[in-house]
């Protein structure tokens, strides 16, 4: 893929009190940031499982982002503290396996923040535009991947 | 006040939106009771929603409040007035009639989605009041981002200065939005409306509405009458070039009624063009060659070319009005011919003829008169002959365009003789400039005497004119005439005047005044029925836009005339209301703008010819011009924003409304207002643009507010580094301000100082003070960090003054440093504590409503009741009752709302509503069928996204049956239509694709409900607020993300699940765990609304630490206090209570808790729905300062004992205080809040029984906050001394042989030690949490904090509650406060506990995390992460989860190590599914 046409693709899982109010606010706001990023809700960044962002990076994803409450500020008491932890792990397991890991982040943003959640969007694109695509991406083109594990996860 | 058995009235009107109404409101809906929650605001939310950050956690404010603000707007018993105030009580409580006026939102709430185009669309930019005016709005506008409703109103209180001054009141401000937007055909549309001459008054009006523009105080007017010009240019410009067509030509109907007007000058053709609009059937008169009067024959040419009047005419033909020219009424026809003919007459046929002036020599050859002289020369084909040397006799305008008519014509020399001196001369200040500019002389003071010649004219003899008007300002000349010259000339042109001609009024033989018509002067109405009269004719010679204005009205009178109607009432007129004029926009800070200057033809390029000598502006420079507009009416009236909104939800013709309420009770919280720092003069704020209020400081650091967080220097934009914070700006003085401490303003400080230091490197921030008051609960500790902190520094002093400096702004501090003594300092920015104070509005308005108002302005309480106002069933809170902090605001809010339920409780649940939904269909076996509904939402989606490929890219998705788009998806016939899908297509899941879930998921979830589908069922995807407002510039890639989204939703969809919640039965009563003020005071109210109540109290009696006080600061007695409480709780009969008893073990949640405890060696058990816990605290001991070892050294408690016993041991004694013994140091580092106002409290007491005394008070920092402020002053004032000591040098004391002899301290504020020498140490200790409050708080599993006290759910919004729901605190168990807090804490947990006790069976958490059995392998990490002590290690030694306590947040469904948890509708494989079907990876996972 050639670097100049290249838009990243990446996921954002954004608390529902606090960062997915703020992406709310950015539109209000009609702030603008590059279209590739998705976002997906979550009650609490604390119920995000490991494996997702895992799964994320093994479909191809280019970046996953982490967006909690302020810390101290979550409606959850802590749960941003527990995403804090994981996404540090799963962090050094990808720097392991050759992911760098600025492709993993999280980020604490409060639901009057949507200027900064829309610049660390446009932060983490640039970063990732640096990194070039995901690097699974070039070694599996979708479906002969098979995820056996998330499978046997799945079904309980 | 009681009453019994009697019907009342089961709803609560809360008058006030802010925090407090929102808690009170939310208590009373959630405990039975309807309410209406009136706020003065477009919105609810109050002061909250302006700051940016609460301390002392650092939440985001508006995080934390606007979940309650949605939750209050969604609740089905809360009904919100907007925009209303509470105007009158009748009746009596229970049963009160009570009055809101409401004023319009010229929104329709119900219609409006919120969609923001109109905001968009409107071009009036003004100072933004939510941002204390650091940034700009629209006229319509939500109030700000997440406002709840999130509706946009619009700002609309009058008419502006320049539109109430035009006499035709054309909407001056609207053209000029319009303009400024380029929309100039709009702009000349909406000219026309009150006035068909746009363009003909872009180039001659005198502009009477230039000399009242606002825009005068800053620089200079607008250029008004130029940007018409611009406008209506444009559109002519467009029609000479084909892109404009000219509308149809109409004809009137046959048969409808017929007007005649006379005279086709301006107030003749607006006239007939407006009778012509209403349908009648307008014949005009007119005596010459073209119609247009004095603009066809009074203007020269090169004022007004004669193509555009045309124009103009045209336009008014086209409306079907005929002109019959050359016809003078009298002489071609006569006027009964013409009444006979026609059912009305209008009579406008100006003033054209000349008056005389009577001297000799007038008769003779070469002298002409200046209107015939005028109208001569308009003619193209017979203009008038001009000889060399002409004098033209006259100062008025028509003088001036003669002399410079004749000058055009050919004349050698032109002289203007006038009467009056050059100042007084009634010609417009320009058309002076531009005659002298022409070469013409004016002859200023001279009047004619004779004129000279025989024959033919030689010249005109002057006389000297000494005055132009009498003492009374009327025209009265007199002469000196023996002060003569002459003047050569051969041509004498006089120009005195005009007046109506006499053959015309002879004539018709109507009603004359000063030989015009006389008329009514709003009707227009003559003598004679049927005749009306207007214009030049009616009230003598004026301006064009007057004779506009004489035709607009005539038609409407004429008009209404004709159909019969009340000719006089509501008429245009009537409907003009100016804009208040203390709301105008202010000069200060406007930066100036040069006003701008149309260029004009050269001397030498006019004065042979008659072309138009000015030009139109640029565009470029209309625009500038236009930008200068101040919109002082706020809303313009442009009409774009009608124009804008496809819904059609604006109204601009609501109008206010009364509403009449029946309730039971009044609940007052309406808020504070801010000091207005402007009084502070020495202050500079509103001169010096880098001095802000605390308010505006606290918008500028909002991520979300105008500088989106950036801390900068206002002037420059570079960051503000060096911040001085000043305190105290309108508190704890007289004048100017209040007497009174507003409590907050310490912390806000501090908070706004820890901020700005994270939100810039390198700040050093410097905070004036008087004193710190951190009294609240973990403020201290706060305050201390900050304190620590290197970049931010707290002096001891109050700043004199503040200097802008020149060519830098900097600001330069003068104040007296403590150490330093006279510095300055110099800041980039400072920012004024300023003060709370009530509304001035609100004040007024309640004193009305016949409750009594403190010195302050603030609501009259007692401190032993609080709540209570002076009017039976009126109760208050938050703010208003007294300057307070958002955790006692709420707290003070749950209090009033307890009041209202315990006198309400026989009306409760009797207004309330719930819905029922139909049977739910069980879809558990069924294939999923999706339903897809994408959302247009006007042109929000799909200006950006294709919403058609959208749809069309998702119908094949697994599961979907049904794909569709629409308008606006929650739109009422959207709704219903999903509901008719749902059933025709057997719908089983439903996906929305339109705004955002947290505000519109609760209206489809409904939606699904009432279709008999379970509303978990339902999936939202964000394609508006996420994607096509975000990716507005790029559709393409927008539309490409929202079918991913879309497809995401859908796969999510396919796995939802239907939940039920589990409804649990709720025990209606409640346990109270300690029998002091509060414990009693939290029974008592929960038993007066009904409940039954078991108190616990470990010791032998009852009344805790009210035993230890006597009295309180004002001086009200507490014994008798404690024994009434005492008296009325323990006779009851909903309350039992159990002395000498002690807690075992809890166990259970919400709604059914059981308690054991040990009564007398006996265990005994009770089951209750809800627990308030209200343990106490105790005063602490000391050991310092020799306590224990020296004789006359005692504690506060003992001082106050001995002064309730009366004994005051010697009089002239020296009492020596030390204060925050123990306390505010490493081992107890928070404030004990009470010893402070004890200590004033005692000293006053010791100073009232022996004013001989003497009494020092040692102390860091004095927190007499709030109304305690004024004792402070008092003791003072009777000659306490107060000294400062700094804690790491505390005051030493010194004894002989055992017994106090002295006390030496070394305060910052003086150079040298102090010694006292002392008869009497007393020790203000502070308070100690309870020892056991360890044991208790792990039996309930709640925490406590490292000082021992309980922690509540949430500092700010959830003060009393705990995180685990059913159980409460209040009092001193929760952390040292004042009697009267307690007792307001006290109430507000009753109001908590009411709002579980009010239910029978309480719904418990669908979306809730559940243990599957086989996997867990007991590890009990679940237990351990659960903020809520939901899971617990079953029978079965397995983990479950505690469906009443889950709050659904998913944390041990992450952290499960055997991934045997899985969270309700957040299921692991939902979101890898969405994962997946983002990266197209095929579904390997079934459902």
């Amino acid at each position: 893929m050639n670097d100049k046409t290249f838009e990243p693709k990446i996921i954002a899982f954004c608390c529902h009190y606090c960062a997915y109010a703020s992406a709310d606010l950015a539109g209000s706001m009609r702030l603008q940031y590059p279209s590739g990023v998705r976002i997906i809700r979550t009650p609490c960044t604390g119920r995000l499982e490991a494996e997702y962002y895992m799964r994320a990076f093994e479909n191809g994803a280019d970046g996953v982002l982490v967006a909690g409450c302020l810390e101290g500020g979550c409606h959850f008491i802590e749960g941003n503290l527990f995403a804090k932890k994981r996404v540090s792990a799963v962090r050094d397991i990808l720097q392991e396996s050759g992911i760098e890991k600025e492709r993993l982040r999280m980020v604490n943003i409060s639901a009057a923040m949507a200027t900064n959640l829309a610049s660390v969007i446009k932060e983490m694109v640039n970063t990732i535009k640096e990194l070039g695509p995901n690097p699974i991406r070039k070694i599996h083109n979708g479906p002969e991947i098979e995820f056996k594990e998330y499978e046997m996860l799945n079904s309980r | 006040m009681k009453i019994e058995k009697k019907k009342m009235t089961g709803a609560v009107l809360v008058e006030g939106g802010g925090i407090a109404g929102v808690q009170a409101s939310l208590d009373l809906a959630n405990s039975g009771y309807k309410v209406y929650l009136v706020s003065r605001s477009a919105t609810i939310g109050g002061m909250m929603s302006h700051l940016d950050k609460t301390f002392p956690t650092g939440d985001c404010a508006t995080c934390i409040v606007s979940p309650k603000l949605v939750e209050c707007s969604r609740n089905l018993n809360i009904e919100i007035l907007t925009l209303s105030e509470l105007e009158k009580i009748d009746g009596e409580p229970g049963n009160f009639k009570v009055t809101v006026k409401k004023s319009p939102r010229y929104i329709n709430e119900k219609i409006c989605n919120d969609c923001g185009e109109c905001t968009t669309a409107c071009p009036v930019e003004i100072s933004d009041k939510f941002n204390r005016d650091l940034g700009t709005r629209k006229a319509i506008q939500k109030y700000y981002a997440q406002a709840v409703p999130n509706k946009p109103h619009i700002l609309k209180l009058g008419h502006s200065p320049c539109k109430m001054k035009c006499p035709a009141n054309i909407n001056v401000q609207g053209y000029i939005q319009l303009i400024k937007k380029k929309e100039y055909l709009k702009a000349v549309n909406l000219i026309r409306e009150r006035n068909p001459f746009a363009a003909v008054c872009g180039r001659v009006c005198p502009a009477p509405c230039e000399t009242a523009c606002t825009r005068s105080k800053v620089d200079s007017s607008l250029a008004i009458r130029q940007l018409k010009r611009l406008a209506s240019d444009q559109e002519i410009k467009l029609y000479k070039s084909g892109k404009l067509k000219l509308p149809e030509e109409k004809k009137p109907a046959s048969g409808v009624k017929k007007v005649a007007i006379i005279g086709g000058g301006p107030a003749g053709l607006t006239a007939a063009a407006d009778l012509a609009d209403k349908g009648f059937a307008v014949t005009i008169y007119e005596s010459r060659d073209s119609a247009g009067g004095m603009l066809y024959c009074g203007i020269p040419r090169y004022r007004l070319p004669k193509d555009i009047l045309d124009y103009e005419i045209e336009l008014i033909k086209r409306k079907g009005v005929q002109i019959v020219l050359n016809c003078t009424i009298g002489k071609d026809k006569t006027f009964s011919e013409l009444k006979k003919e026609n059912e009305a007459v209008f009579i406008s046929a100006g003033a054209h003829v000349s008056r005389k002036l009577n001297i000799g020599g007038e008769d003779k050859n070469g002298v002409n008169y200046g209107i015939e002289f005028l109208r001569q020369a308009a003619i193209e084909k017979n203009k008038p002959k001009v000889t060399e040397n002409v004098v033209v006799i006259g100062g008025g305008n028509v003088a001036v365009d003669v002399a410079r008519t004749a000058l055009r014509l050919g004349a050698k020399r032109v002289e203007l003789v006038s009467l009056e001196q050059r100042n007084e001369m009634p010609a417009y200040k320009d058309e002076i400039k531009a005659t002298l500019e022409e070469g013409i002389l004016i002859r200023n003071g001279w009047g004619p005497k004779q004129i000279l010649g025989n024959g033919s004219i030689t010249g005109i003899e002057l006389k000297q004119c000494i005055s132009v008007f009498d003492s009374n300002g009327k025209f009265k000349p007199s002469y000196d005439e023996n002060k003569t010259i002459i003047l050569d000339a051969d041509q004498i042109i006089v120009s005195i005047g005009q007046m109506v001609d006499g053959d015309l009024t002879d004539d018709i033989g109507i009603d004359l005044e000063r030989g015009c018509f006389k008329v009514n002067p709003i009707t227009l109405e003559t003598s004679v029925e049927g005749i009306f009269a207007g214009g030049d004719n009616a009230s003598g010679p004026g301006s064009v836009i007057e004779a506009v204005a004489a035709g607009k009205r005539a038609a409407e009178s004429i008009g209404r005339y004709l159909n019969d109607e009340d000719i006089l009432s509501g008429r245009f007129e009537h409907s003009l209301k100016p804009f208040p004029e203390e709301l105008l926009p202010s000069a200060k800070n406007v930066a100036k703008k040069q006003r701008a200057l149309a260029g004009e033809l050269t001397v030498d390029n006019r004065v042979n010819n008659f072309n138009e000598i000015e030009y139109p502006f640029s565009e470029e420079d209309a625009m500038k011009e236009a930008e200068r507009c101040l919109n002082c009416a706020q809303c313009s009236e442009c009409m774009e924003c009608v124009s804008a909104c496809e819904k059609k939800a604006v109204d601009h013709s609501m109008s206010g409304q009364k509403v009449e309420l029946e309730v039971g009770a009044v609940i007052l919280t309406p808020g504070f207002d801010e000091f207005d720092a402007e009084q502070k003069g020495e202050y500079g704020f509103n001169r010096y643009s880098n001095v802000l209020t605390s308010v505006q400081f606290e918008r500028m650091l909002s991520a979300a507010g105008p500088y989106s967080g950036h801390v900068v220097r206002r002037d420059n934009r570079k960051e503000a580094k060096r911040i001085a914070w000043i305190q105290c700006v309108g508190s704890r003085e007289s004048k100017p301000g209040n007497e009174y401490c507003s409590s907050i303003c310490c912390m806000a400080t501090t908070k706004q100082a820890m901020l700005a230091s994270e939100h810039l490197n390198g700040l050093q921030g410097t905070i004036f003070n008087m004193d710190i008051r951190a009294h609240g609960k973990d403020f201290d500790q706060y305050y201390e960090r900050a304190r620590a902190m290197k970049n931010i520094e707290y002096i001891k002093s109050m700043p004199s003054r503040i200097v802008q400096m020149p060519g830098s702004n900097d600001l330069r501090l003068v104040y007296v440093d403590p150490v330093k003594g006279y510095t300055e300092k110099e800041f980039d920015l400072v920012v004024l504590a300023v003060g709370l104070e009530p509304k001035i509005s609100v004040t007024e308005s309640v004193r009305k409503l016949g409750i009594e108002i403190n010195e302050y302005g603030f609501c009259k309480t007692d401190r032993l009741s609080p709540l209570i106002t002076s009017k039976p069933g009126v109760f208050v809170g938050g703010a208003f009752q007294e300057p307070k902090d958002i955790p006692e605001t709420v707290v003070q809010a749950s209090a009033a709302a307890a009041m209202a339920m315990e006198l309400l409780s026989p009306s409760k649940n009797t207004l309330v509503t719930s819905r029922e939904y139909p049977y739910e269909h069980d879809v558990t076996d069924e294939k999923p069928r999706i339903g897809v509904f994408v959302c247009h939402c006007g042109i929000n989606i799909a200006g950006t996204v294709d919403v058609e490929k959208v749809t069309e890219s998702i119908k094949n998705e697994p599961g979907v049956v049904l794909a569709s788009h629409t308008m606006y998806t929650c739109s009422d016939s959207s709704l219903s239509n999903i509901k008719e899908q749902i059933v025709k297509n057997r719908l089983n899941r439903v996906v929305v694709a339109s705004c955002t879930p947290r505000t519109h998921e609760p209206i489809f979830r409904e939606t699904l409900r009432e279709a008999g589908l379970n509303p978990y069922l339902f999936e939202l995807a964000n394609i508006r607020d996420q994607c096509s407002w975000v990716h507005s510039s790029e559709p393409e890639n927008a539309t490409l993300k929202a079918v991913e989204l879309v497809k995401m939703s859908i796969s999510r969809a396919f796995r939802l699940m239907p939940l039920e919640g589990e409804k649990i039965p709720i025990h209606q009563n409640a346990v109270i765990i300690g029998g002091g003020v509060s414990g009693m005071t939290a029974a008592l109210s929960l038993a007066e609304q009904g409940y039954d109540v078991d108190l616990i109290e470990k010791s032998s009696q009852l009344g805790g630490n009210l035993a230890l006080i006597h009295s309180t600061l004002e001086n009200e007695n507490l014994n008798k206090f404690k024994d009434d409480l005492i008296e009325k709780f323990s006779t009851h009969r909903n309350i039992d209570y159990y002395l000498n008893s002690t807690i075992e073990k809890v166990t259970g949640h919400i709604g059914e808790f059981k308690i054991h405890i040990i009564k007398d060696g006996k265990p005994k058990e009770f089951t209750c729905g809800a627990i308030i816990i209200a343990t106490g605290a105790r005063p602490a001991v000391t050991k310092e300062y020799a306590y224990g070892t020296v004789k006359k050294v005692k504690t506060q408690i003992e001082l106050e004992d001995s002064l309730n016993s009366g004994k005051i041991e010697k009089r002239g004694q020296t009492y020596v205080m030390i204060q925050c013994v123990g306390s505010r140091n490493l081992e107890n580092a928070y404030c004990s809040r009470i010893c402070c106002s004890m200590a004033v409290k005692n000293a006053l007491r010791i100073k009232r029984g022996d004013p001989t005394a003497n009494i020092y008070i040692l102390y860091r920092d004095i927190r007499t906050y709030g109304f305690r402020e004024i004792y402070y002053k008092q003791a003072r004032e009777a000659g306490v001394v107060f000294i400062r000591y700094d804690e790491n040098n505390l005051p030493v004391v010194s004894d002989i042989n055992g017994v106090l002899s002295s006390v030496k301290v070394e305060s910052p504020d003086f150079p040298e030690p102090i010694l006292i020498e002392a008869d009497q140490l007393i020790l203000s200790t502070g308070i100690t949490s309870e020892k056991d409050n360890k044991a208790l708080s792990n039996m309930l599993k709640v925490p406590l904090n490292a000082n021992g006290f309980y922690v509540e759910a949430h500092m700010k919004l959830r003060p009393v509650d705990f995180a685990t729901e059913g159980l409460f605190v209040c009092g001193l168990a929760h952390s040292p406060k004042m009697i009267d807090e307690n007792i307001s804490q006290a109430k507000a947990t009753a109001a908590r506990a009411a709002t579980i006790l009010s239910k029978s069976h309480l719904e418990v958490g669908a979306q809730v995390s559940i243990v599957n059995q086989n996997k867990c392998i007991s590890c009990m990490t679940c237990v351990n992460v659960c903020p809520y002590g939901a899971p617990y290690c079953n029978y079965n030694h397995k983990a479950e989860i505690e469906r009443a306590k889950c709050m659904g947040c998913g944390i041990c469904t992450a952290e499960c190590p055997a991934r045997a948890i899985q969270l309700n509708h957040f299921k692991s494989n939902y979101f890898t599914a969405m994962i997946d079907n983002l990266f197209h990876v095929e579904e390997t996972v079934s459902r």
